[in-house]
C-alpha cells in the first residue's frame, strides 16, 4: 500500500507535468503557424487586386499595334514630303 | 475500495483529459492551417495563371515599340538628308569653300614669308605658338567682298594680327 502512494504521488508529481509540458512545446508552435497561415491569408488575398492590372497587358499590346500601324502611315506621309 | 487506487484513478483520468485536450486542440489547429493553405494555394495558382502570358505579351510590346522607334529614326533621317537646314541657303557653303582657302592660303604665307623673316629668325623659340595662333584665325569671319579680291598686306598698327597683342 505504501507503494501505490508512492507511485501515485510520483504520477501526480512528475508524470503529468512532464505531459503537460511535452504536449504545450508541441502546441505552441501549432498556434504559431497558424497565426502565420492567417497572417499568409490575409496578405496573399491582396495578390489579386495588385495584378488585376496585369489582364489590361492585352489593351495596351492592341494599342501599341495600332500606334505602329499609325507610325508606319506617318512614316510614309514623311517620306512623301521629303 | 482503498484510497490509493481513488488517487491513482483520478490522477490517470487527469493524465487522459489532459493529454485528449492538447491533442484536440493541435487537431483544431492543423485543420484550421490545412484550410487557410488550400486558400492561399487557389490564391497562388490563380496569379499563376493571371501572370503566366505576361512575358510574351511584354515581349510583343517591346517589339512593336522597337519596330516603331526604328521607322522613326529612319523616317527623320531620310528627312534630315533631304532638307536643307533652316537658315541657310545654296549659296553659303561655296561662299566658305571658295573664299576663305584663297585668302589665307595666297595673302598668309606671303605675308609671313615678306614682312616676318627677321623676327621669326630673332624669335625661333616663341616662333611655333604664335605661327600656330596665326593660322587658327580663319575661324574669323571672312568679309564678303574678299572672293576675288587680292588680299592687302595688313599694317603693324591696326588690325587683329597677333603683333597687336
Amino acid at each position: 500500500m505504501t507503494l501505490l502512494w508512492i507511485g501515485n504521488l510520483i504520477f501526480l508529481a512528475v508524470v503529468i507535468p512532464v505531459v503537460v509540458i511535452i504536449l504545450r512545446r508541441v502546441i505552441t508552435p501549432a498556434t504559431e503557424i497558424k497565426v502565420y497561415a492567417d497572417d499568409i491569408k490575409d496578405h496573399g488575398a491582396q495578390f489579386a487586386p495588385h495584378l488585376a492590372a496585369l489582364s489590361e497587358l492585352t489593351t495596351t499590346r492592341q494599342l501599341v499595334r495600332e500606334v505602329n500601324a499609325d507610325l508606319e502611315r506617318y512614316a510614309r506621309a514623311l517620306d512623301r514630303i521629303g | 475500495m482503498d484510497p490509493a487506487h481513488i488517487v491513482l484513478l483520478i490522477a490517470v483520468t487527469i493524465t487522459v483529459v489532459a493529454i485528449a485536450g492538447y491533442l484536440i486542440a493541435i487537431a483544431l489547429i492543423l485543420k484550421h492551417v490545412v484550410n487557410q493553405l488550400v486558400t492561399i494555394l487557389g490564391a497562388v495558382d490563380a496569379v499563376t495563371e493571371t501572370a503566366q502570358p505576361v512575358g510574351a505579351v511584354i515581349d510583343d510590346i517591346n517589339r512593336d515599340l522597337d519596330a516603331g522607334r526604328k521607322l522613326i529614326e529612319a523616317s527623320v533621317a531620310r528627312l534630315e538628308d533631304s532638307r536643307v537646314p533652316v537658315g541657310t541657303t545654296a549659296a553659303e557653303p561655296g561662299r566658305h569653300a571658295a573664299a576663305e582657302p584663297g585668302r589665307h592660303a595666297a595673302a598668309e604665307p606671303d605675308r609671313h614669308a615678306a614682312d616676318e623673316p627677321d623676327r621669326h629668325a630673332a624669335d625661333e623659340y616663341g616662333s611655333a605658338e604664335r605661327s600656330e595662333g596665326t593660322v587658327a584665325a580663319p575661324s574669323l569671319p571672312a568679309p564678303a567682298s574678299t572672293g576675288t579680291e587680292p588680299a592687302e598686306p595688313r599694317s603693324r598698327t591696326g588690325g587683329r594680327g597677333w603683333w597687336n597683342r
